[in-house]
């Protein structure tokens, strides 16, 4: 049980190590928009 | 049934997918910035996917040695640490990934930091060789010696393998007895390799002869009940743990005769029984139960 769910663990630790960078390679946040605090639209308007 | 033994061994091998299907936003990405032309993260995107593709193509490669390791069919588990180096590619590739997507250098070292931790989690770390360390004493050929323990240790992972196919709790228990007490008489043979001589028909003739009687039962019976046979199975199994159990006070106490002996009763009735027990097993060397047997379940 202990291993399972250490597997289980690190399958989900792989998935996000691997996916999060894959798709920020594939959207790549716009420069204007790296440096600037992330607001909701409902608030900027 | 054989197919279940061997798919046991394999199953680790359908994690190393992973490797190769969550990637693929990278794929995209190689497209988005070939269309774009965006030299930069096209070359960062490529290199990343190569980096975690070719880490997949590593662990699938200690896995698959490793599967023919436990089923006996390798002496050695693989001599090149590919589960370490698969690691080291996946760090790289999740690092460049991150530098793709934008990361200073910190952040992709955080991500490969993680994608490390999760490689060992998930596919561990690489068998290392069992140390098969042979006493040194005039007259023997410790290389030969280690080399006919390391078959010998070979034949009862076979025998393990399946012992682990087989669903009757009896009979794995007795086989993991039976495997326990050839694992002591081959350690006693490290310890004073003159008894690998006097030990000869055990280590050739008898254990491959009982990895084939396990390993028929496992394919044609591990899960079509037949009482008979079982029985048949059953009497087998004591007679080996007692055989079993008979060579290792032999070989302390030097009785050669005795070993010999038992040795040859043992095997003329494996000859005779196994493998399958069933005249008709020998016919079914594909994979499927004898009809008989498929009728009944």
């Amino acid at each position: 049980m202990a291993t399972l769910s250490l597997r289980f663990f690190g399958f989900c630790l792989l998935t996000l190590a691997i996916v999060i960078p894959s798709c920020q390679a594939l959207f790549p946040p716009r420069d204007a928009d790296a440096g600037r605090p992330f607001k909701p639209a409902f608030v900027r308007d | 049934m054989g197919f279940l033994r061997k798919a046991r061994a394999w199953a680790p091998a359908v994690k190393t997918a992973a490797l190769f299907l969550l990637p693929a936003p990278l794929v995209l990405a190689v497209v988005a910035a070939l269309i774009a032309g965006e030299l930069n993260r096209l070359t960062l995107a490529s290199a990343a996917l190569a980096c975690l593709w070719g880490a997949g193509v590593l662990a699938l490669q200690a896995v698959a040695g490793e599967a023919r390791y436990f089923l006996g069919e390798q002496t050695d588990p693989p001599t090149i640490p590919f589960k370490l180096l698969s690691a080291g590619l996946t760090a790289l590739g999740v690092a460049l990934a991150a530098v793709a997507g934008g990361h200073a250098a910190t952040g992709a070292l955080v991500f490969a930091a993680l994608g490390v931790v999760g490689h060992v989690a998930v596919y561990g770390r690489d068998l290392r060789p069992p140390r098969i360390q042979v006493a040194v004493v005039d007259g023997v050929d410790a290389a030969a010696v280690t080399q006919q323990l390391k078959r010998a240790y070979g034949r009862l992972r076979g025998m393990d393998a399946a012992a682990r196919a087989i669903t009757t709790p009896e009979f794995r228990e007795r086989l993991a007895r039976i495997s326990g007490i050839g694992r002591s008489i081959l350690g006693a043979i490290e310890h004073d390799p003159t008894d690998a001589a006097r030990a000869r028909r055990f280590l050739h003739l008898y254990l491959d002869s009982a990895e084939r009687v396990t390993t028929e039962y496992a394919r044609t019976h591990s899960h079509v009940r037949h009482q008979p046979l079982d029985e048949k199975f059953r009497e087998l199994l004591v007679d080996m743990e007692r055989t079993f159990a008979e060579q290792r006070r032999a070989l302390v106490e030097r009785d050669l005769l005795s070993l010999d002996v038992d040795i040859e009763v043992l095997h003329a009735r494996l000859t005779r029984e196994g493998p399958g027990f069933h005249p008709t097993a020998r016919t079914t060397r594909g994979g499927a139960p004898p009809a008989d047997l498929e009728n009944r379940s």
